[in-house]
Formats: structure tokens, sequence, C-alpha cells
């Protein structure tokens, strides 16, 4: 990205689009933002002084620079003598304000020019030519924008341009004849450089996410990808085991009283539901713990259609065809075995319950950390420095 | 903001108001139907960029 604008490539980046992850400079911000309500609603920033490819955060007011999170703590960092520096929010615009809006939110920037929205791009390269070396020459803000809204409001045909070359005594305007011939070679340039555009874009790794060819695969493949975790959900419950697991539970739920206890433990059960189920010596219990569970996976599968249910069902499923624990009353001789079983048992059931959502227990909490004060992503107290205030910066 | 209670109506778009919205931008952060969809990201290489994502429907 560099300090150039990712917009025209010609001139030097002033301020950052969050929206359009983009740096630009102030008449290529113009131009875009002001093409439709949408794009005019993006928040836009100054950019870092010193690394010129992040939005400034704050500006120092110490070393006079607008610098973003990265550099700030760099430069800042607790320890060094330049620690206690002052530092002021920088705050961000959306919409298309006028030069002096721009310089009166950002006062400590002394060069910004006045971008009219009736001129297209090449004439505003011209103006800002004239600005930079005017505040080269070391003139000051004032004599800056009345100087060029001279210069704006006669811009339109090139004959009145002399006339303010004339009219004004700066010695800056002497470099208007030659900003003028460069027009017309900028002109060009403009245009021709216009078209690699599209590859310097997909060779950042930022842009990665703004390649045309997403755009079409996201919406073709929309019913595709949604489409297909139907499909595997409705699968899941298609499955011969699990057909097969609750067709026999019935005749062993009439076998049960005719049989004796078994005291198998349950790695000897059988490892495939229909072995399971078929055993004729599992036991009435054994009945009543397979019918709350059928339940509990009929219930999750057809409650929840979303992919983090199928892993439940997935966890669910082999689980249960690897055989259930008989419930043995602890004996004298199987007593760890009875124990464990039942620990085992209640480990199943909980796997079954378990959820990874993203849980907010208490709203209240949630609503007191949304609008807490930060330094590097940790809570300070009220009255201490802070580098990111949630509240400041809002982006619409 | 649902237009018809049975129907299912969905979203307008966030340009027109009037046709309902068909896909989602993320930078734009908009739902919009697909022909200000076109109209909007069509005025400029950097919108041009953004990726939109259809909506669900």
């Amino acid at each position: 990205m560099g300090a150039l604008c990712d917009y025209c490539g010609e001139h030097r980046s002033m301020v950052y689009c969050r929206s359009d992850a983009a740096s630009l400079c102030l008449s290529c911000d113009r131009n875009v933002h002001s093409a439709n309500a949408l794009s005019r609603r993006h928040t836009r920033t100054l950019l870092c002084d010193r690394c010129a490819s992040q939005p400034a955060m704050v500006r120092c007011l110490e070393e006079n620079t607008s610098l973003c999170q990265n550099c700030d703590w760099n430069g800042h960092s607790a320890g060094s003598s330049a620690a206690g520096h002052k530092r002021q929010n920088i705050n961000c615009y959306s919409g298309c304000p006028s030069s002096a809006e721009l310089s009166r939110m950002w006062s400590f920037i002394l060069d910004i020019p006045n971008v009219a929205p009736e001129l297209n791009c090449e004439q505003v390269i011209s103006m800002m030519s004239i600005s930079d070396s005017a505040v080269s020459n070391g003139d000051n803000a004032q004599g800056d924008n009345s100087l060029v809204d001279m210069a704006c409001a006669t811009l339109d045909e090139e004959d009145k341009q002399k006339s303010v070359i004339g009219s004004s005594s700066e010695a800056a305007l002497n470099l208007l004849p030659p900003a003028n011939n460069q027009t017309a070679v900028s002109v060009d340039s403009t245009t021709a450089k216009y078209t690699p555009d599209k590859h310097m874009f997909s060779k950042d790794s930022i842009y990665e996410d703004f390649s045309m060819d997403d755009i079409d695969l996201s919406y073709e493949n929309y019913e595709e990808l949604f489409g297909n975790s139907h499909i595997q959900t409705e699968e899941l419950f298609d499955d011969a085991g699990i057909d097969s697991y609750f067709e026999p539970k019935e005749a062993t739920a009439v076998n049960s009283d005719e049989q004796p206890k078994p005291k198998q433990p349950a790695a000897s059960n059988a490892l495939s539901a229909d072995s399971g189920m078929s055993n004729p010596a599992v036991k009435e219990d054994d009945s009543s713990l397979c019918i709350p569970v059928r339940q509990a996976i009929s219930y999750s599968g057809f409650t929840g259609e979303s992919i983090p249910e199928e892993y439940q069902d997935c966890g669910v499923s082999p689980m249960l065809l690897m055989g259930e624990p008989p419930w043995l009353p602890p004996g004298p001789d199987g007593s760890f075995a009875g124990i464990r079983d039942s620990a085992i048992t209640r480990y199943k059931e909980k796997k079954k319950r378990r959820k990874f959502d993203h849980k907010i227990r208490y709203e209240s909490r949630k609503a007191r950390a949304d609008v807490r004060k930060r330094v590097k992503g940790r809570f300070v107290k009220a009255g201490e420095a802070y580098d990111y205030d949630p509240l400041d910066t809002r982006s619409y | 903001m649902k237009d018809n209670g049975g129907a299912r109506q969905h979203w307008p778009c966030d340009y027109c108001g009037e046709a309902a919205a068909a896909l989602h931008c993320r930078a734009d952060a908009a739902r919009l139907c697909v022909a200000c969809d076109r109209h909007v990201h069509a005025a400029n290489a950097l919108s041009r960029k953004h990726v939109r994502a259809p909506l669900c429907a």
C-alpha cells in the first residue's frame, strides 16, 4: 500500500476508509464517496504518519504526529522517555465535508487543500500541487485557503487561471503554468495507470476478499453449501444403524421381563447397534435407558439444522452403538465396576448436553463492558489514560 | 421490520426502500435488492470490489 492513493496511485494518500479498507488522497476520497448514498456513509479517518498504512487513532501533541494503534504503542511504550506524551483522539468523518470542515475537525493539519465537488480529478491534481508547494514555502493556513479558494472558483476555464496568476502576489503561484502543462500529461497517466488496479489489488493480501470471483462464488454456491448441510442432517437419521436401533426396542421391552439379570461389564457388550439390541440378555433397565436417549437424539436432530448440532449427534450415535452399560448395583465383587459404569453413563449424558455457543450470562455486564475504555484491549479505570473508547469511534 | 406478518416479506432494500433485499454488502453494511446492488456497486472501482453475500430467504 505504501503512501500512495489506492485509487489513482498518483498522490500521497491522506485518509483511510474503513469500509473500503483503502487509503485515498483527498480528491479521490471526495470522488469515490460522493458517488452514492451508501458510500457517503463510510467513515474515513486520517492515516498514520509513521507507517502510512493504518488508520490513525491518536494525535501525539508533543511530536505533532498522527499515529495508529501500533505506532502509538511502539513509540510510547511504558518505560521509555516518550511514555508521558499527551495524546488526543482523532475523529473520523463521513459524508462529503468541505476542506473548511476538515481543517476545523483536524485543526492540527495545515495543508488540507480545497476540493470542490464539481471538479474532476485532473484539475484537482493541479490544485493540490499548488497547495503543497505553498505549504513548503512556509505560508500560513489562512493564506493557503484563501489562495486556493480563489483558484478553485476560477478554475473552470483556463483563461481565468491566468488572471489568478496575475492578481496574486504569492510566489507559489508561479508554479501554476508548469502545473497546467502537467495536467494534460497527468490525465493520460491517470487513465493509463488506472487499469492495473485490478492486479494491484489482487497482489495485496488485504484485498483477498475483494476479488470479483468471490462474489459469484458466494452467490452460486449458497444453495449448494446450505443444501448440503440439510442433506447431511437428514442422512444422519436415515442411517440404517439408527433405524434398526429403534425397531428391536419393542422386542427387548417384551423380552426383558423373562431375562435373568446379567452381570456383563460394559466393555463386553456388543459394539454394534444390531447385536446390542438383539441381545436377549439386555435388561429392562437398559431399554428404559434407551428410550430417553432415543428421544434425545430425535429431539436434537429435528430441531437443530445447524452444523454444531450435527457434531453433537455424531458424538451421540457411535457412543450408543457401543452399547449401554448394564445398570449394575454395586455388589461386593463388582462395586468398582458399578460406580465406574454410573460415572460413565453420567459423563455420556452430560456430553449430549454440551453446547459450545457464545453465551452471554449477564446482559447488564455486557452492556457495561461495551462502553468501557480500554488500553491495549484491557479495561482501564475511569480516570486513567486510554487508547480506545468504544463510544468515540462509531462505524456509522 | 418485516412488512407482512403472514407472508414473510423480509427486509426492504436499504437504498430504494421498495423491493425486498436480496444481498448484503459487508463493506457498506447494507441490505440491497439486486437492482440497487448493481447500481450502487457499478459506480466505483472501489465499490466494485465489495464482497456481497445473499441474504437468508
